[in-house]
């Protein structure tokens, strides 16, 4: 390890990075980019330097740099990552390859087309469901829930659909149709929110030929999560919930009720004496 | 249909098929197991034992109910393999008949026969 550093410290980068330019190339290609190698970079901050000063005409998708849009998911060495999430000597490599994600087109070099993803998605209703579509579509408050409600679908809720669950899903890269850990991880989200009602529909959609079932719990997806989602076991989890219905043992579930108005303020008070009052 | 009815039915067929094969076997190849059970089989694979429990219409039943059942059990799992095979889209499209097809004509031969050598 020592040394594999040592290696990395003293000197240069190889970068060999997938180029793709649909309306020139039949088909992708890796050009090799050599880069200085600065501690505590990360493979964004590699090809941040190749695009300012080596190759502008390199396209990758980036925002926030701290791995929370997940715009600049990549296959880095083989694994599905965020780039701006991995610095170098965690890869302690000094080739580092680097591919748009499986499973999914590519529109140019680095840039995957997520549309499958954000379609899979939507299909699944990821929002609050109501019984009452007219508070629904004009809410007057917000809906309570305990902290103990929350548990229940928090971990799940802090997916930022980067989409590398669904590049590292061996299903996914056999079937196209197949909803895929990042949608089906989200139907359950939702099925296991206190607030919501639409658990019914849900699984009308995901008890389908391209839906939950086809999962067989490789785990590849809650590998390749950097955020600690485990769409793996939300997937297992929608499975029970799913045949808990079909067989009618799913508990009633009532739904959190709307909160009350605030109760009266309380008096504020008195801004004591000795401190400057607002003019 | 949903899914969920044939996956159930899978896990359903799956426990018969265990228990179902559990009673074959027995009757088959653990024949000293059976007699210390109290149920004694001579000779199970003899022409004339294997005449009698095709005569009988507990046996024929019991053989044409573990077809049916492993039938669906096998070619619900093969199915799910197949599926995650690259296929051109007309045989993808095909994949479930095929499959119905198949389970079909062999539930019609084994059936047939056990139907045959039972009435023989
Ligand atoms: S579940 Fe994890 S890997 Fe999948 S889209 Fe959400 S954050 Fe990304
Ligand atoms: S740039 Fe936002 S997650 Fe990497």
């Amino acid at each position: 390890m020592a040394e594999k550093e040592k290696s990395l410290t003293m000197g240069k980068l190889t970068f060999r990075v997938q180029r793709y330019e649909p309306t020139r190339d039949e088909k992708t290609y890796l050009q090799e980019f050599v880069i200085p190698f600065t501690k505590g970079m990360t493979v964004l901050d590699g090809l941040n330097y190749i695009k300012e000063k080596l190759d502008n005409t390199l396209a990758f998708r980036v925002s926030c740099r701290m791995g929370i849009c997940g715009s600049c998911g990549m296959l880095i060495n083989n694994f599905p990552c965020l780039a701006c999430h991995i610095t170098v000597e965690e890869l302690g490599k000094d080739v580092i390859e680097i591919k748009s994600l499986p499973n999914y087109g590519i529109i140019k070099d680095l840039v995957p087309d997520l549309t499958p993803l954000f379609e899979k998605h939507k299909s699944i209703r990821p929002y609050i469901v109501r019984s009452d579509s007219e508070e629904m579509e004009e809410p007057t408050a917000e809906y309570t829930q305990s902290p103990q409600a929350l548990e229940e679908y928090l971990q799940f809720s802090f997916c930022v659909k980067c989409g590398l669950c669904l590049a590292a899903c061996p299903t996914s890269a056999t079937d196209v149709l197949f909803l895929g850990p990042q949608s089906l991880a989200q139907a359950y989200r939702y099925c296991a929110d206190s607030r919501d009602e639409g658990m019914r529909e849900r699984t009308a959609i995901v008890d389908s030929g391209h839906g939950v079932w086809l999962c067989h719990l490789a785990g590849a997806c809650s590998e390749a999560c950097p955020k600690g989602v485990d769409p793996a076991l939300a997937i297992q989890l929608l499975k029970r919930t799913v045949l808990a219905q079909t067989l009618r043992l799913q508990k009633k579930k009532e739904a959190s009720p709307i909160a009350p108005p605030p109760v009266e303020e309380k008096p504020k008070l008195p801004v004591p004496e000795f401190t400057a009052k607002p003019s | 249909m949903r899914q969920s009815y044939f996956r159930l039915l899978q896990l359903i067929t799956g426990v018969a098929v265990f228990f179902l094969i559990a009673v074959h076997i027995t009757a088959l190849r653990l024949d000293d197991f059976a007699g210390g059970l109290g149920v004694h089989i001579e000779e199970p694979t003899s022409w004339g034992s294997v005449m009698d429990r095709a005569t009988s219409a507990g046996w024929a039943s019991f053989y044409i109910i573990l077809l049916a059942v492993a039938i669906y059990h096998a070619l619900y799992g093969l199915r799910g393999v197949l599926m995650e095979l690259p296929w051109p889209p007309v045989i993808a499209r095909s994949l479930n008949y095929i499959m119905i097809g198949i389970g079909i004509v062999v539930f019609g031969y084994g059936s047939f026969i056990a139907l045959n050598a039972y009435y023989s």
